[in-house]
């Protein structure tokens, strides 16, 4: 199996996604990709669920120690973090250097909750790295995943590698996927608390959610990050959503979710996903949010925009 | 987790008093070293108020001090500014925060994991 050793003539970014079946196929499709890195002098990170971590580690031996080796299931819980805080910090700090990053954010335990976002940001990957100098494998686990999942796959890299080696994705389209996937959240259950908020209620509302939070059992770290992502959700929508945020928060299962509607439409796909020194305050508010809350989620169009948030309530809160 | 217990959400649409975070009062003291104070929260109604304090306020042996002891709250843009101000200070030159409230912490370790060369952060009051 040839993985992604050679990219695309005109633009140095290249995309692949890479169809395993089983520990053997994932090595022999991800291990060549990292020693190439390796022997030509390239940083290599690799972003993977915590199993798949371990087989890298065991088969990589003594070169493992020149990998920067992430467990995705923590820093890409939240698919929207996964582009600046993963894959924009990596290779934002080899300015000079082609990057390979093997990422997988999409594996078998993905909820249908964050299911949209996951193939959203595998979409908005090709944006965010036009131009670059990098390679960004992205495993999918054909016997784990969905046909759904596979067939979104094709839609958002150019390239495909399996067994059989490498060829063009003829359904290359990751703008249809974005569209698809920008689809209304489900509707609120009837507990859900809710309250408009504009500038002049904007404290109070810190108040109501983080008392709300610590009544449902959140750990005081995430009270903080609560208030961090309301207060800046609440502050686009009154700078940009209609001087108005209409707040609903509620607990369902093992989470505390929260959202926050307003009138404005976003328009810029790549908002909340640019380093902090290259987006407006708009994009930045968002930014924060996706490093703070276990999953963002967005509906946006002319009728509005709604940002879902949720956060893990503790095991025993 | 079960929902919200019904009897036991917050019942009222306003905070009790005295748990509000009140609006920015930003005060600058004199003495030997002489310090900006800001108590109750910088966000959207704030930032007017925050910035011109910050770009206005003297430096002391290079050095503002900024004490943030009764500060409830900060948020992206009140941190963005006072790192803007840092940023344009003079050579050598540096805001040393005291005592801030903890999303501050949260937000720059978010925001700029690296620091800020210009500022820096301490647990004790000026």
């Amino acid at each position: 199996m040839t993985a992604a050793s050679g990219g695309a003539a005109a633009d140095p970014f290249d995309h692949p996604a890479l169809y395993y079946s089983g520990g053997q196929e994932y090595l022999d499709g991800t291990v060549p990709f990292i020693e190439g890195g390796l022997s030509a002098g390239e940083p290599v990170a690799v972003s993977v669920p915590g199993a798949n971590l371990r087989l890298l580690r065991e088969a990589l031996g003594d070169s493992a120690e020149r990998v920067l080796m992430l467990d995705m299931t923590e820093e890409g819980a939240n698919p929207g973090r996964i582009i600046p805080g993963v894959l924009r910090a990596f290779a934002d700090r080899h300015p000079d250097r082609r990057v390979r990053i093997i990422g997988e954010p999409i594996w078998p335990g993905r909820s249908e909750a964050e299911y949209p976002a996951c193939a959203q940001h595998e979409a908005l990957i090709n944006l965010a790295f036009a131009g670059r100098d990098a390679a960004i494998l992205c495993p999918y686990d054909v016997d784990g995943l969905d046909e759904r999942a596979l067939a979104d796959s094709l839609a958002t890299h150019p390239a495909l590698v399996d067994r059989d080696g490498r060829r063009p994705s003829g359904e290359y389209d990751p703008e249809r996927i974005v569209g698809e996937y920008n689809r209304p959240l489900e509707d609120r259950p009837r507990t859900a608390l809710r309250r408009a908020v504009d500038r002049f209620t904007i404290d109070n509302a810190r108040w109501f959610v983080t008392s709300y939070g610590r009544r449902a059992g959140l750990t005081a770290t995430q009270l903080i990050d609560l208030e961090i992502a309301v207060t800046e959700l609440l502050t686009n929508s009154i700078w940009h959503g209609g001087s108005t945020g209409m707040l609903q928060i509620w607990t369902e299962k093992d989470q505390l979710v929260c959202d926050i509607s307003d009138a404005g439409h976003i328009t810029d796909p790549l908002a909340g996903r640019r380093p902090v020194d290259e987006d407006r305050a708009y994009g930045r508010g968002l930014l924060l949010v996706n490093h703070v809350v276990d999953l963002l989620r967005t509906y946006t169009g002319k009728h509005g925009t709604t940002m879902r948030i949720h956060m893990r309530l503790p095991a025993n809160g | 987790m079960a929902a919200i217990d019904e009897g036991r959400r917050p019942s009222g649409a306003e905070a009790p008093p005295g748990l509000r975070d009140g609006p920015l009062r930003v005060s600058q003291t004199a003495g030997a070293l002489p310090v900006l104070r800001a108590s109750g929260a910088v966000d959207l109604n704030g930032h007017d108020d925050w910035g011109r304090a910050l770009r206005t306020a003297p430096l002391h042996d290079g050095e503002l001090h900024l004490d943030l002891t009764d500060l409830a709250f900060i948020d992206m843009r009140g941190i963005t500014v006072l790192v803007d101000v840092a940023q344009r200070l003079p050579e050598g030159a540096r805001i040393v925060v005291h005592r801030p409230p903890p999303c501050f912490g949260r937000m720059m370790e978010v925001l700029w994991p690296g620091g800020v060369e210009a500022i820096t952060v301490k647990g004790d009051a000026p």
